[in-house]
């Protein structure tokens, strides 16, 4: 449950094609490196009906250096540069792409959460190509592995491809592993078999798989072994959420701020587990700031609709939705100020946060 | 039982205190010597420990006092009521003080609301605003002099208990709701008496009840102060019993059956108690047979205390003829005030409705020797724990059969003699090197306090071991800090004790209140003022107490050192 792992499929899924030619680029080797502009169409139409064409039965790759060694030996001339830089020249003449709707809110909230990131792709060009072409659109940062077929001589759907590119990062096949990809066959299919849990992507635009990860997953730094009688009325069972921005002096629980920590929950997972712990059915959402989950939290509060819950947030009453608000019991609002402590005031750390009963009087 | 004093509270002993003092080593000693050299070899050695020494053979031990029966009213003739009201509470703490030094430990009343109302009653004291003014004001003033006399023994305070919450008219809630408010209006820095609240259903416990509002008052007030701690009625223990004969005296005395009477812990209380300390014949037991099962050691165990508890029992039965032997005018403030529940005049009438105990401590460690494992880590070693303290029962009530005495077995607390056991043990034994290391055995039938579980599972846990203590037993919930405004929480805490078999559950917690300008919390300095001259206030015994972790003149040294 806690593999924060996502691999992706590149093209058409991060980045999606305005246009390919792969005459153009076949046209500029022929310009730049060998002459023989006709001889170099044939032996490219040879070689790919040698070599590629039952790449879809066997998912199997044979890479663009290949097919370079290829062309020297059956031309007689060696290339002037090395067969990378002449790759990369060639990769980028024939294509142009553009970024995926929502691709940069997604990794950027993927890696804030602390998910390791991989791009696998079927291409004949190498993994150090793609990671220049990446790095171009801002994206390469992102990912901790960007694996090419063209290396790992695999092929998506094979599950030897998903395996190499799992086996680069530490990781074994898990259904808490997600694959995002356009492709039903390769990418859906493909993962599926390799044991991972496929995204689809219909639309090529990655705005609505943010919004999946914000609804389904929670990250939890810890809930409390025994219940509390300080988290508001009752014995209550204490949540800490993962993350928290405000960095106030002084906080009782700073492990709860990084982002990137914590353990990784569907919204199901942690409230059975919920149900488990609290038989009395009160518990309250602490942190770390709880909000920056609001989206999960709102499903979670559905999922426990016959719980008395409290929520404790550093924000203000104003930045709890009405629907959030109408599931709760009561809510601690204010961040913790360090210089109006008090012991006094019912289930505050200071005097300026205001602890709400918002079922009073109803 | 009596407390020792604080060695490190100087600014507490006086002239008196320091000949008490004194003459109490001698005569402990001097008692020692008297028994026989088996007897004295039992305490001396740590196998046992003989509870307030000093007091063999010359008083008995607590008393909740039959205070109705024998009431003066015609003192009081021809008296206004605002008089009237001065005089009883006036009585009240003549009385505390000259039982106080009459006997060794705890006095108590079972319903000081409902028998101060009563005595109004019998007075004709009106239920007027001016009386109940007047009223408040002496409860007060009686809450602040338990707190601050400290001339028994000419150096420690009296050991009050006043059991409350069966308010049967609006002048005896007007009196229970009083004992809270002013005791909490005092503030953490005033935490004497003890005050047991006593949950009932039909009359306090449920929000459709009477005094629920009572109920849920005591609970706040505990949320601050650690006080009231509370007797749960409805225990399986107790729930045949009319809650109104119930109370706890002492720091967790329970005497309810009565070879010579009804069911009551009025006009009665404990003659004597001695504590064995169980890890000690654990210990031996892993010494002598190292190679033998949990199950045969357990055997083992039975046989060994099966053969001190007959030397216990000699020594209490000598202790009860010996008191007994004593004459009316050797009691006098006991002949004068009649507080038992049959008049003084010949002492064995008298103290034959009195109960003997014998004390346990440290079955966790106990089991743990025995089994290496923590007594309610699975089933089986809590059966086994459970059928263990059963088996102690049963020798108690065997022995009120075979010595016609009220026998009764006793879940010592653990706090002052298990530092003598185990500073013994640890001279003794090598092995179970990790048990003595902490400088403590638990509480008689205590979950270990680093237990880690929750409040629930240890009232769970703790509970069928209150129905077997019928001698006095309580369970502590340890908190981190005070749980301000939760009485939510308190309650559903004592509705879980309730339903697990607990009989008195206390809520404790670090509390810490500055002088400087009065707030309470956890800290060393304060977080309001900067002072630094916290009093820090903790449970020890049964009954707060201020925790010196310092000696005087280096208190003195750190507030000169910070306030420059
Ligand atoms: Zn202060």
């Amino acid at each position: 449950m806690n593999d924060k792992i996502v691999l992706f499929d590149l093209f058409d899924t991060l980045l999606i094609k305005v246009w390919f030619d792969y005459d153009k680029a076949l046209s500029c080797l022929a310009d730049k490196y060998f002459g023989r502009k006709d001889e170099l169409f044939v032996l490219a139409k040879e070689y790919r009906e040698k070599y590629m064409l039952d790449r879809n039965e066997t998912h199997t790759e044979t890479g663009f250096s290949d097919q370079l060694k290829y062309y020297e030996k059956h031309l007689g001339n060696k290339l002037s540069k090395p067969y990378c830089d002449v790759e990369w020249e060639i990769f980028s003449i024939c294509r142009e792409e553009k970024l995926a709707d929502g691709a940069i809110e997604l990794l950027a909230y993927l890696k804030t959460r602390g998910y390791k990131l991989a791009v696998l792709s079927n291409s004949i060009f190498s993994s150090a190509t793609l990671k220049k072409y990446l790095n171009g659109f801002g994206l390469l940062a992102y990912f901790d592995e960007v694996i090419s077929s063209a290396d790992i001589l695999y092929r998506k759907p094979s599950t030897k491809a998903f395996d190499a590119a799992l086996e680069k990062l530490g990781a074994k096949a898990s259904p808490n592993i997600h694959f995002i990809g356009n492709k039903r066959d390769k990418d859906y299919e493909g993962a599926l078999a390799a044991g991972l849990t496929p995204i689809l992507v219909t639309d090529r635009s990655l705005l609505q798989i943010r919004e999946f990860f914000e609804q389904t997953y929670l990250y939890v730094n810890s809930i409390s072994e025994r219940e509390s009688l300080v988290d508001g009325p009752g014995l209550r069972t204490v949540i800490y959420f993962q993350g928290c921005k405000r960095a106030c002096k002084n906080c009782h629980n700073p492990s709860t701020w990084a982002l990137s920590e914590g353990k990784r929950y569907t919204v199901e997972e942690l409230a059975k587990l919920i149900r488990n712990k609290a038989a009395n059915k009160k518990i309250t959402l602490s942190g770390g700031e709880p909000l920056l989950q609001g989206k999960a939290i709102e499903n979670l509060l559905e999922w426990l609709s016959d719980f008395d819950i409290c929520l404790y947030t550093g924000g203000d009453f104003d930045d709890i939705s009405d629907t959030m608000k109408n599931r709760l019991h009561y809510i601690k609002v204010g961040a913790f100020d360090n210089t109006c402590r008090t012991t006094i005031k019912p289930f505050v750390g200071s005097t300026n946060q205001e602890f709400i009963n918002l079922r009073s009087g109803k | 039982m009596k407390q020792t004093s604080n060695d490190n509270a100087a600014n507490r002993t006086s002239y008196v205190g320091e000949v008490y003092s004194v003459g109490e080593k001698k005569v402990k000693s001097a008692v020692l010597d008297e028994l026989p050299p088996e007897w004295a070899a039992l305490h001396r050695d740590g196998y046992i420990h003989i509870h307030d020494l000093d007091a063999y053979g010359k008083t008995y031990n607590c008393l909740t006092f039959d205070f109705l029966r024998e009431f003066p009213y015609r003192q009081f003739d021809g008296l206004t009521d605002t008089a009237k009201i001065i005089r009883l509470f006036g009585y009240i703490k003549t009385l505390f003080a000259d039982m106080g030094n009459e006997q060794s430990g705890g006095m108590a009343f079972a319903n000081f609301d409902n028998d101060i109302a009563a005595v109004y009653k019998n007075l004709g004291v009106q239920d007027n605003a001016q009386n109940r003014e007047i009223t408040a004001a002496c409860i007060a003033d009686l809450i602040l002099w338990c707190n601050n006399t400290h001339t028994r023994m000419g150096q420690t305070s009296y050991y009050v208990t006043l059991n409350i919450g069966l308010a049967n008219s609006e002048f005896a809630r007007f009196i229970a709701y009083s004992v809270i408010d002013e005791f909490e209006k005092l503030g953490a820095i005033v935490f004497k008496p003890n005050i047991v609240f006593k949950v009932a259903q039909g009359v306090n416990r449920f929000e459709t009840d009477n005094n629920f509002d009572l109920f849920q008052k005591a609970l706040l007030c505990t949320a601050k102060k650690m006080i009231p701690t509370y007797l749960l009625c409805d225990c399986s223990q107790d729930k045949e019993v009319s809650p109104e004969k119930l109370s706890v005296m002492g720091c967790r005395t329970r005497v309810v059956a009565d070879m010579f009477g009804e069911q009551t812990a009025i006009g009665r209380g404990n003659i004597a108690n001695v504590s064995i300390n169980l890890p000690r014949l654990a210990l031996e037991i892993n010494r002598d047979f190292p190679n033998e099962s949990a199950d045969e050691k357990i055997e083992r165990l039975k046989q060994k205390w099966t053969k001190i508890a007959d030397i216990v029992t000699e020594i209490l039965i000598d202790r009860y003829n010996k008191v007994c032997s004593h004459d009316c005018s050797d009691f006098p403030v006991n002949c004068k005030r009649q507080m038992w529940c049959v008049n003084v005049q010949n002492m064995q009438d008298v103290f034959k409705h009195g109960t003997l105990s014998i004390g346990f401590i440290g079955l966790s460690e106990t089991i743990e020797l025995i089994t290496e494992k923590r007594f309610y880590a699975d089933n089986q070693t809590y059966t086994l724990a459970l059928d263990f303290v059963k088996f102690m029962r049963d020798y108690c009530d065997g022995q009120c059969k075979k010595q016609n005495l009220n026998f009764s077995l006793l879940a010592t607390s653990g706090e002052l003699i298990s530092g003598r056991f185990i500073e013994i043990d640890k001279s003794l034994f090598s092995c179970g090197a990790n048990i003595l290391e902490k400088g403590f055995y638990t509480n008689s039938f205590h979950v270990n306090v680093d237990s880690g579980i929750s409040a629930r599972e240890k009232l769970k846990k703790e509970g069928p071991f209150h129905a077997l203590s019928n001698g006095g037993s309580i369970s502590y919930i340890e908190l981190n800090e005070a749980p301000i405004g939760n009485d939510e929480g308190l309650r559903e805490l004592v509705e879980e004790g309730i339903s697990a078999g607990v009989r008195y559950l206390g809520i404790n917690f670090p509390l810490d209140s500055c002088n400087g300008c009065n707030i309470s919390g956890v800290f060393d300095i304060c977080p309001v003022c900067g002072s630094n001259d916290v009093t820090h206030i903790r449970r020890v015994s049964g009954y707060l107490e201020i925790l010196d972790g310092f000696t005087n003149g280096k208190k003195n040294e750190a507030k000169t050192r910070t306030s420059n």
